[in-house]
């Protein structure tokens, strides 16, 4: 379904050990909280910790379920449900949804999409996409992330901008997710996803892709998800 | 258009103590007060009687008991809730394995564990703003008005605003509601102009099915599965297509394949087996009939006809001795239903006779007929049927045929069920005979009615509603019949004015027609006119 065919076992293998490394990395700050309890039996943390515990349990999360949508689409138990919806009602779910994380790390978001745009797509599958993206953004940019939705190639395109050093050349070149990367945490799983569900978008001939460049307006890496 | 979510009634329903706490504190952050919450499906559908809530959050996992789409479906079912409550599942992964139900009995919205305050609050606005939006279309429907539910969706349609598509799906399912299979047509054809999408294709294939052209309905569902495999809807259609083609083997086979995409959906299961029976496949029957008992035992489908129906694939299956177990659970579990009891009991006459005892299935039978008896004629249609069949098989021929003849007479423009009683006619080894008495029965009633009709239309109204009154002793539940007794009753009293005794006779006319199909196109008319007509009597 991929453009690239991608080894199942081998991505499953992957995002095992980048599931793990979160996993572990979760306890070790529990373990580290449970340590400086007080006398009292009060935990106390700074809120920066919360928010790195936050952000990797989202991180664990959005693999998990991207996996068992994987073994869904390929199994063909998901059945995509592809309904007309308001791209600025989406865009708002997806703030909503990060918005207090970008906050609370001082990342500065803005939303680019005009107020009449509509749009044929499986909500949750382009969530899916669209959080994973901006997830990944969050780890690589400095302080600033854009989102947009325009119409491009005679359907939609969703970007996420950041303005970090953007993508690894390797990764531009092979564009679908076959750069994987352990020490990096760049395990392929979600651009494997990603294309997966762009190409379960079809309208007549055309299929969605997705494309990874570099530069652009914030100068860092640019994920867009072109849906037909 | 702003929403105030704090004036909302919530019900929050979730088996774990944890996460309604969670839900009720977001909640409260956006300044609801009014919050109820239930640990279980009966608790849930309980508070949903007597709170009338606004917004019902209910996971879809409740543990031991009623799932989320069985609460909502019973909720519906009951008229509990109606269009104006807004209805939201949440679920532990994405939504595919919950889509399984017609879309009537689909929620307002999905959500995906985990979600934060910030996109509740988002959906939750929007879907309540949208339930505004929607509130003269919903009441146009509850008043079985879809003429007006119709002009209502144009008006959003030919607005431009985007979303059409949404208004478009409305009108083209209240178009095949109606009847008005070209209005359907047209709409489904709209949609498809501008994008294919799965859900016009498959109107296009009901459309198709419904004038009869099975062979276009089957390619057009076909289609559809070609694109999106998990598409459960299209089985069931391709299904009845083939079913109406004949072709029982291949109906079969579409619907094996449907089950093991979504083994929980207790309508199809049971079309399964209905179809897998007349191939004379017990396995599977036995098989689906056995789904059919464990998936719905929690919810709305659960019913008598589900054990009988098992029972007889067992004892089709040369296993009547499991059959009498299950009619004997049957016993139990309605034991203060007498309609039920009559369902066993019959079931128990196949299963004995099965195993080859007579004596026992004679004095089962025996017992059905005093049940038979003793309920009067308020028998469901499938159980009566199958009364009249035992008789005719017992010998008992003359009560048999008087029972098929009501019922035809009763039915008389019902095909399925006129298919169903020639079926019986012909296992009884009376096929010829049975086409002829249908036949007959049938043009008695046809002509009886334009009788009446045609006296009405002479203006002899007083003799057309003595005609249609007598015809009505003999066929109370006659769709037709009722509808022209109200008709003439109405003309009557416009001319000579109303009376107190006639205007509850017409009452009961409309109710009885509305029972049968709600979406009637006489129906509102006829209603208007007799709402009119009452609130002008004299003393009220």
């Amino acid at each position: 379904m991929a453009d690239t065919k991608v080894d199942l076992s081998t991505l499953l293998a992957s995002s095992i050990h980048d599931t793990k490394n979160s996993l572990g990395m979760v306890l070790n700050s529990l373990d580290e909280l449970l340590e400086q309890a007080g006398p009292d039996g009060e935990c106390r943390c700074p809120a920066e910790k919360v928010g790195q515990l936050q952000y990797e349990a989202r991180r664990l999360n959005d693999n998990l379920i991207q996996l068992l949508t994987i073994y869904r689409l390929e199994k063909h138990h998901y059945s995509p449900d592809i309904r007309e919806w308001a791209i600025s009602d989406f865009m708002a779910d997806t703030v909503a949804l990060h918005g207090p994380l970008l906050e609370f790390r001082n990342v500065g978001l803005e939303l680019r999409c005009p107020q009449e745009l509509h749009g044929y797509f499986d909500r949750d599958l382009v969530a899916g996409v669209l959080n994973n993206a901006i997830n990944n953004a969050l780890r690589y940019t400095r302080d600033r992330l854009r989102l947009s939705v325009t119409e491009a190639q005679g359907g939609l395109r969703f970007s996420v901008e950041d303005n970090g050093s953007g993508f690894p050349q390797a990764m531009l070149v092979s564009g679908s997710g076959s750069a994987i990367d352990f020490g990096a945490g760049r395990t392929g799983l979600g651009l494997y996803f990603s294309s997966l569900v762009a190409g379960f978008h079809r309208n007549g001939e055309h299929r969605g892709h997705i494309e990874l460049t570099n530069g652009g307006e914030l100068g860092g890496g640019r994920f867009s998800l072109y849906l037909p | 258009m702003a929403v105030n979510l704090s004036r909302k009634r919530f019900l929050v329903v979730d088996d774990f103590a944890q996460m309604r706490s969670t839900l009720r504190n977001m909640l409260s952050a956006y300044g609801v007060t009014e919050i109820d919450v239930a640990a279980n499906g009966d608790e849930a559908l309980q508070l949903i009687e007597r709170g009338h809530p606004d917004v019902v959050l209910c996971d879809y996992n409740l543990g031991p008991g009623k799932n989320g789409q069985q609460v909502l479906e019973e909720a519906k079912h009951k008229g509990l809730i109606d269009g104006t409550t807004v209805f939201v599942m949440i679920t532990a992964e994405n939504t595919s394995e919950m889509v399984i139900g017609a879309m009537e009995y689909r929620p307002d919205d999905y959500l995906a564990k985990p979600f934060n305050k910030g996109l509740l609050h988002s959906r939750l606005t929007r879907l309540l703003e949208k339930k505004s939006d929607m509130a003269d279309i919903d009441k146009a429907v509850r008043q079985g008005d879809l003429r007006q539910a119709i002009c209502l969706c144009d008006e959003r349609i030919n607005a431009g605003k985007g979303h059409a598509s949404e208004f478009l799906r409305l009108k083209g399912e209240f178009c095949l509601q109606l009847g008005d299979h070209d209005a359907a047509e047209a709409t489904y054809e709209q949609v498809l102009a501008a994008r294919r999408l799965g859900w016009a294709v498959l109107g296009q294939a009901k459309v198709a099915y419904l004038r009869g052209d099975c062979a276009r309905a089957i390619q057009l569902c076909e289609e559809v599965i070609a694109e999106n495999r998990s598409f459960m809807e299209a089985y069931d259609w391709l299904a009845k297509a083939l079913q109406r083609q004949g072709d029982l083997a291949r109906a079969q086979d579409v619907l094996s394949d449907a089950v093991k995409l979504s083994p929980m959906a207790v309508p199809r299961q049971r079309a399964l087996g209905d179809v897998a029976a007349k191939n004379k496949d017990f396995a599977v029957a036995e098989g689906a009939y056995r789904a059919v008992l464990t998936f719905g035992r929690q919810s709305l489908h659960h019913e008598a006809g589900n054990y009988t129906r098992l029972a007889k694939a067992l004892s089709s299956n040369a296993a009547g001795r499991e059959a009498l177990k299950v009619l004997q659970n049957l016993r139990k579990e309605f034991r203060s239903e007498p309609t039920a009891l009559l369902q066993a009991s019959l079931g128990e006459v196949g299963a004995y006779r099965a195993l080859g005892l007579d004596t026992e299935a004679a004095s089962a039978f025996d017992e059905a007929g005093k049940r038979f008896e003793a309920l009067g004629g308020e028998v469901p249609r499938a159980v009566t049927l199958e009364m009249a069949n035992g008789l005719l098989l017992t010998g008992e021929k003359e009560k048999g045929l008087a029972i098929m003849r009501s019922l035809v007479r009763n039915n008389h423009e019902d095909e399925q069920l006129l298919a169903e009683v020639q079926e019986a006619f012909s296992e009884a080894g009376l096929e010829e005979e049975g086409r002829e008495i249908i036949a007959a029965t049938r043009n008695e009633v046809v002509r009886l009615n334009n009788q009446g009709v045609e006296l009405a239309r002479r203006g002899q109204l007083e003799a057309a509603m003595q005609l249609f009154e007598e015809a009505l002793l003999a066929m109370p539940e006659n769709r037709a019949i009722n509808l022209n007794t109200a008709q003439v009753m109405l003309a009557h009293m416009q001319e000579k004015g109303a009376t107190s005794v006639r205007l509850e006779q017409v009452r009961a006319c409309l109710d009885r027609v509305r029972t049968l199909e709600p979406t009637n196109p006489s129906l509102l008319r006829l209603a208007a006119l007799h709402e009119k007509l009452a609130r002008e009597m004299p003393d009220g």
